[in-house]
């Protein structure tokens, strides 16, 4: 290819045969997609698993865990994680708070208290940042969403009960709030003013119906929804078309999930967490398992009941372990 | 010449656009067709059904025909689902169950991010009708103070009114185990109790163990007990046969290895030719506890409680138990005596019974018995429990909290729960 360019750049070929060349490879370029439409190849899995930066069957490795500091008294029941500003922060459901960390799993504080006024928690769910640094936590229970600065002071409520019911995961993407609305069963999309934009999927079990979503991840045009009242992960686009469902390999009748939660997609990669079977599932594109993290104990490298998962922009894997009361970072 | 040289460039990588945008539409386009499963992977209440059989079922095989299969139909068999609350994959048995995790394994499901189901953390449901069961999780400071059972942070050896040495006895054998969800549920639903209540209690069932009972054959082959279902997952096991809890089967005194077959269901012992000579048996008859739920997991879901009830929560509460009906003149109680309210009597007549609720008890032909039920909640109460409990009907006046140290799972606060009957004053009154 690149001898030939250099050739009609070096020689200067007659337009007439830049011309057929051109028509040729149009001809070409269509084959191939017809060929790879008819035998049903996504040509884009197709080429990412062919591209160099995925990462083979290589396992993420293990870095450390954070148990929350001890004189505010560890985690309880922790729910979900972001990371934002160089900073880790954990919704500490059961002490309904957030904990704040550094990179290396340093406590550096914590914000939130019981109660259902502003900027108070009954159960902190989903949290995620924006490109200013502004925290989002959505709480199931005072069915809200409320925003705080990076240090944890109160800002305003984002979107409120009229809004929401049982608001979950969060998720930013292109300056839109991506928010599981788990007794909706759908996803509702925001701008970062709380006006909403779009909603995603209804209740139900068949196709392109949810039931008590927990988690939304968003990757390119793609919107990642656990479904995790009805074993399975669907993929959506960012318009909420239905793309896919993951979770049932080779034609397998039954999922591999039970009762998914946190999804966080890496280097070609697709992770799951499976919370009731504490592991967290790694995919490729076409949904076929490459290996699992964890399995049910209190090792290192074990999961108890693995709830929200976040994976930052170096590779870096945090996994909400929540029975374990803690939170497992891996590099993938 | 530099013309051609852009216009070329261009095409190309308009071709290139081309090309990504057709990749892009095409993967659109792919579907993975219709979704794939076994119909049961959904978390919707399984419709009561006595033919079919869920493969994803958390139901054991022998349990596996003819039960009312309604609950957790949705674990499957082919994951590690079982993992969850079991150590290995390759053998499952009582001693493997990883106890410290069952709670939350539980409480995966069963903290509101599953609206199919019952958040017994807050005590309801999608919505925001109130369980029976009360709540897990709530205000715990003040006046609104929360009362629960402790679930996953003390032993059984802790319940008021049971034997605090915790060592096994002849009312219990858990007393020195972990208090769990399942020290009151079996997850597996054995001996088809009402919201899948522990047929083996505290060891009831165990203790109860029948040694030795002559078996009636209607036809020479099958031997049937009227005291069925019998506890499974004893195994039958020869050399382990001593321990005192499990199944045998015996002719002429002559325990039986090989050349029958029992249906745990119905206690009906199956030989494949006819024996000679009397047949007996040893085992566990499941403990039932037994009621209706109507318009399950509905805005009008209806709770009728019927039988054991009392035995029930006397099988940890053992001094409060109806096998010593107390009748406030004598003294009783197991582990310590005192002069206790009478219960588990018939209340059809007399006043209101205001926000109380009593047990249709056909096998002892009581429409309202007096149980523990009638004044208790099963896993906990605080003040917005009682604001919104459904049949408080007449005492919408309490808006208090609880006075008294705890509020001890009431269905009402104070001293509400008595004056209901004896209406010596306002339901609100303090002790
Ligand atoms: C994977 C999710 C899941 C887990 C884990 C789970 N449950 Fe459930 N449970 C459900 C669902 C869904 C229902 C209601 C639907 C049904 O009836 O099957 C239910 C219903 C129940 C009921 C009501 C039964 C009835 O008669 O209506 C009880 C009691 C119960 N669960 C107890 C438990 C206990 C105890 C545990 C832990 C040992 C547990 N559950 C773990 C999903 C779960
Ligand atoms: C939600 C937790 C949980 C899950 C999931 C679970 N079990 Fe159990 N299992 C228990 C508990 C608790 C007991 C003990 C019940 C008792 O005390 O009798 C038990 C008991 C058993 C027993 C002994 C039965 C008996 O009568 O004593 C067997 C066999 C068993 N489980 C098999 C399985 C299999 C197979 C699976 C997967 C399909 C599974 N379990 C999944 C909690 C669980
Ligand atoms: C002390 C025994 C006990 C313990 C411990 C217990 N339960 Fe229950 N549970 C009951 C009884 C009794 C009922 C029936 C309550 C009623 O209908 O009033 C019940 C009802 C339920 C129901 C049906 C909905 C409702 O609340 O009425 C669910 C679901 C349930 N329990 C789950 C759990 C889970 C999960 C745990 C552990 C976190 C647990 N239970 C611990 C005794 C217990
Ligand atoms: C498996 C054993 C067990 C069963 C069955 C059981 N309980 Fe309990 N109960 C306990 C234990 C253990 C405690 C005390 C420990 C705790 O929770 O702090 C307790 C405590 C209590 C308390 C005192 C709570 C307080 O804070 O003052 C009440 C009231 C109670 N139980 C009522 C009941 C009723 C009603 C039932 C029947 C539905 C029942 N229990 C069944 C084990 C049991
Ligand atoms: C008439 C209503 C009523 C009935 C019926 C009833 N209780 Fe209670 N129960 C109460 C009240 C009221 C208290 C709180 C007493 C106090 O604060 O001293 C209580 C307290 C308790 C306690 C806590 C005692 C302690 O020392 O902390 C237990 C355990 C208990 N009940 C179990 C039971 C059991 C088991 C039954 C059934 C056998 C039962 N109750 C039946 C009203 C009732
Ligand atoms: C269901 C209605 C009902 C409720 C609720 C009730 N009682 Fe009673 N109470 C009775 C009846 C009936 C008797 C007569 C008992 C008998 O026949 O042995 C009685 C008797 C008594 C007696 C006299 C003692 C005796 O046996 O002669 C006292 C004291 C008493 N109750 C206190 C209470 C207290 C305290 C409460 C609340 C914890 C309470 N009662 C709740 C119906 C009730």
């Amino acid at each position: 290819m690149a001898g030939i360019i250099m050739e009609i750049v070096q020689k200067g070929w007659p337009i007439s045969r830049i011309k057929k060349f051109i028509y040729l490879g149009f001809l070409l370029v269509a084959a191939i997609f017809t060929v790879l439409y008819i035998v049903k190849t996504n040509p884009i899995n197709y080429v990412s698993d062919k591209l160099p930066f995925t990462l083979g069957n290589e396992k993420p490795r293990f870095l450390f865990s954070i148990y929350g500091s001890g004189m505010n008294g560890g985690l309880s029941k922790p729910m979900d994680v972001t990371f934002v500003n160089d900073r880790i922060y954990i919704t500490d459901t059961g002490n309904k708070r957030v904990q704040i960390f550094d990179r290396s799993g340093n406590s550096v504080g914590l914000f939130g208290k019981a109660g259902n006024k502003a900027g108070e928690f009954k159960f902190p769910y989903g949290i995620t940042g924006d490109s200013e640094g502004l925290i989002y936590v959505s709480d199931m229970r005072n069915a809200n969403i409320s925003v705080f600065d990076r240090a944890g002071s109160f800002v305003k409520i984002l979107a409120d009960n009229k809004q929401l019911n049982k608001p979950g995961g969060l998720y930013i993407s292109e300056n839109r709030l991506y928010v599981s609305d788990i007794a909706e069963s759908k996803v509702k999309v925001f701008d970062l003013n709380g006006k909403k934009l779009l909603e995603i999927g209804k209740a139900g079990r068949g196709k392109e119906e949810l039931n008590s979503p927990n988690s939304v991840s968003v990757e390119g045009n793609r919107v990642y929804i656990s479904d995790s009242g009805n074993d399975r992960v669907q993929v959506f686009d960012t318009e909420g078309k239905y793309i896919n469902t993951l979770g049932f390999e080779n034609n397998s009748k039954t999922s591999m999930f039970v009762n998914p939660r946190g999804i966080g997609v890496s280097g070609g990669r697709v992770f799951v967490a499976s919370k009731v079977t504490s592991y967290v599932f790694a995919l490729d594109q076409n949904g076929q398992k490459i290996f699992t993290l964890g399995g049910m104990g209190q090792e290192d490298e074990n999961l108890a009941l693995p709830n929200g998962m976040f994976i930052d922009e170096e590779g870096r894997i945090y996994i909400v372990d929540s029975a374990n009361q803690r939170l497992v970072v891996y590099q993938n | 010449m530099k013309l051609t040289r852009l216009s070329l460039i261009l095409t190309l990588s308009l071709a290139l656009v081309m090309a990504i945008s057709t990749a892009a539409f095409a993967a659109q386009a792919i579907d993975s067709g219709p979704v794939k499963g076994d119909g049961r992977s959904d978390y919707a209440a399984t419709p009561k059904n006595t033919t079919t059989t869920y493969p994803g079922g958390i139901y054991l095989e022998y349990d596996a025909n003819g039960v009312a299969k309604d609950i957790h139909s949705n674990y499957q068999r082919n994951t590690d689902a079982c993992a969850s609350c079991h150590a290995t994959h390759t053998a499952v048995g009582a001693s493997l169950l990883q106890w410290a995790n069952v709670t939350d394994t539980c409480n995966a499901c069963h903290d509101g991010t599953i609206t199919t189901t019952y958040d017994v953390v807050y005590g309801d449901f999608a919505n925001g009708t109130r369980t029976y069961g009360g709540l897990f999780g709530g205000t715990t400071e003040g006046p609104n103070s929360l009362s629960k059972h402790n679930v996953g942070e003390v032993n059984i050896a802790a319940a008021p009114g049971g034997n605090s040495a915790g060592k096994a006895d002849g009312f219990g054998s858990e007393w020195g185990k972990s208090f769990e969800c399942s020290s009151c549920h079996t997850p597996h639903g054995q001996g088809r109790n009402f919201r899948i209540l522990h047929p083996d209690v505290n060891g009831l069932a165990t203790i109860n163990r029948v040694k030795g009972e002559t078996l009636t054959s209607p036809d020479n082959l099958v031997f049937s007990s009227l005291k069925a279902p019998w506890l499974y997952g004893r195994p039958y096991n020869s050399s382990n046969f001593s321990d005192s809890t499990h199944t045998a089967v015996y002719v002429n005194g002559v325990k039986q290895l090989t050349g029958f077959s029992i249906d745990y269901k119905t206690g009906k012992v199956t030989f494949t030719s006819p024996p000679t000579g009397t047949v007996t048996a040893w085992y566990v008859p499941s403990f039932k506890v037994t009621g209706d739920v109507a318009n399950k997991l509905t805005a009008n879901e209806k709770v009728t409680y019927k039988e054991g009830f009392n035995e029930f929560c006397g099988a940890c509460h053992t001094d409060y138990a109806a096998l010593t009906r107390g009748d406030g003149k004598r003294l009783t109680g197991v582990y310590q005596e005192a002069y206790r309210h009478a219960f588990g009597f018939n209340y059809s007549s007399g006043p209101n019974k205001k926000g109380l609720v009593f047990s249709n008890n056909a096998a002892k032909s009581m429409t309202n018995e007096f149980t523990c039920m009638t004044c208790h909640v099963a896993h906990g109460a605080d003040q917005t429990w009682w604001t919104d409990w459904k049949t408080k009907s007449g005492w919408e006046g309490i808006v208090s909290g609880e006075n008294a140290g705890s509020s001890a799972l009431k269905r009402l606060p104070n001293m509400a729960t008595c004056e209901s009957c004896h209406e010596k004053g306002k339901g609100d009154y303090t002790y």
